[in-house]
């Protein structure tokens, strides 16, 4: 089976602070969010559809990381995002 | 007989229209709650109207409509089509933002939670008719420090907005800055509005609310104030009465303080990152999650007012009462010592106060 794709939920509206944070806003739940650097380097992949290993694999070539451990911090904060249906399934 | 109001909200005239004189005598209550200019004949065409008329009873909402907000205590904010109804128990107004246009009716009763419903109805009502013409609501109170060398550089006030909840000790601190001599644009409620890549503040609503206790503090109040329409617990104070030299129509926010009530024995500024500071502006900006449309342009606005300012929170302690030059000397040191939002052009034109 296909490993799932992840996308940001057009619901959300995202505003960039600088390069190092930026604020989500849910308009349905109302409720917001202040993500930090690393965050908006995963937001801003998902604006595009990406598998974890997608995710992990893009990570990787920003920060000086090891691939697994880029997938987990990955899994983890994709984990938070559709908690709060700030991002979902493709 | 009918009334017609014209308010002027910097620039954008709102007519008021009210066809029974009761009606008119509540909205004449309500418009001098704002403190803003006020004629009684039109001054040329408005932008925006609001008409209010007497009903028997209230109509019954359209099975399409859906409750899209809470505003206050009083009114429900329903939205069917493009247009938003505000719905209370004796008020309801349609509002069509793209036509500029308000129009709706009040159950007339001898009561006075029919003005608090009408004065809410005419803020929403005036928040919503402003958008378009690029006005956001804030809440928070704004002052401007003349003395302070930058503040009128480039010959446009520069200023300090508290941006927090009620009963945060916002009008307090406001007003002990009024009496030192800082002009004010409001206590507790501004339009943002953004002029050349700058967000200003804008005066929309001038009286300042302070509790009944404020008397024993500041004397001077209680010889002027009146019950507060929107907060029983709270008086009037008519500014214009008091301070009509320092009222400012606009100034260029560059400290954002976001004040808390501590149980400590001396207050302190603590510098807030601009997420932070973000988050918290979005809390206090009514209509900013209430239509799609423009969460993105109110947004925009919220995130150059906290890159043109420095934001901090402030622990407010027991000293700021004792010591009203407390908060002077704690706005002034952290005053920013450059305007970065303005061009190279017109920043090297000396200030003519510098």
């Amino acid at each position: 089976m296909a490993e799932p794709r992840y996308v940001t939920n057009p619901d959300v509206v995202y505003t960039k602070l600088g390069d190092e944070e930026a604020v989500l806003l849910h308009l349905t739940t109302q409720h917001y969010y202040s993500i930090n650097e690393t965050g908006v380097a995963v937001w801003e992949l998902l604006e595009e559809p990406r598998s974890l290993d997608e995710l992990a694999t893009a990570l990787t070539k920003v920060y000086d990381v090891e691939w697994d451990e880029a997938r987990a911090f990955a899994e983890s904060f994709v984990t938070d995002l559709g908690r709060d249906n700030l991002i979902r399934k493709s | 007989m009918q009334t017609v109001l014209v308010l002027d909200v910097q620039g954008i005239r709102v007519r008021l229209r009210a066809e029974d004189a009761r009606v008119g005598r509540v909205l004449r209550e309500v418009v001098a709650y704002f403190g803003l200019p006020v004629s009684e004949a039109p001054l040329g065409p408005a932008q925006a109207s609001l008409d209010l008329a007497v009903w028997e009873r209230l109509p019954t909402l359209p099975p399409t409509a859906r409750r899209v907000a809470q505003y206050g205590r009083h009114v429900e904010i329903w939205r069917t089509g493009d247009a938003f109804v505000l719905w209370s128990a004796r008020a309801l107004v349609e509002v069509d933002p793209a036509a500029g246009r308000a129009a709706g009716g009040v159950i007339m009763q001898d009561d006075p939670a029919l003005r608090s419903e009408v004065l809410a109805d005419v803020v929403l009502g005036l928040f919503l008719l402003l958008r378009p013409h690029g006005f956001f609501p804030l809440h928070a109170a704004a002052l401007v420090q003349r003395s302070t060398p930058n503040a009128w550089a480039h010959g446009e006030a520069e200023g300090v907005l508290f941006v927090a909840e009620s009963d945060s000790g916002k009008s307090t601190t406001a007003y002990q800055l009024v009496r030192q001599g800082w002009s004010y644009l409001s206590d507790d409620s501004i339009l943002l509005q953004q002029r050349n890549a700058t967000i200003e503040a804008v005066a929309f609503r001038r009286h300042f609310g302070l509790d009944p206790d404020a008397r024993d503090r500041f004397p001077e109040v209680a010889t002027h104030w009146s019950a507060q329409l929107t907060d029983v617990d709270k008086r009037c104070v008519p500014m214009d009465a008091l301070y009509p030299e320092q009222a400012a129509d606009r100034c260029v926010p560059r400290l954002l303080v976001f004040p808390e009530l501590v149980a400590e024995t001396e207050s302190r500024l603590v510098p807030l990152r601009k997420s932070e500071a973000m988050l918290r502006l979005v809390a206090q900006s009514a209509l900013v999650t209430l239509d799609a449309a423009w969460t993105p342009a109110h947004l925009d606005a919220l995130k150059t007012l906290v890159n043109q300012a420095a934001s901090y929170r402030l622990f407010a302690a027991a000293d700021l009462l004792r010591d009203p030059s407390r908060i002077v000397s704690l706005l002034e040191a952290r005053w920013p010592a450059s305007s970065p939002s303005y061009p190279p052009s017109l920043a090297e034109t000396p200030s003519p106060h510098g």
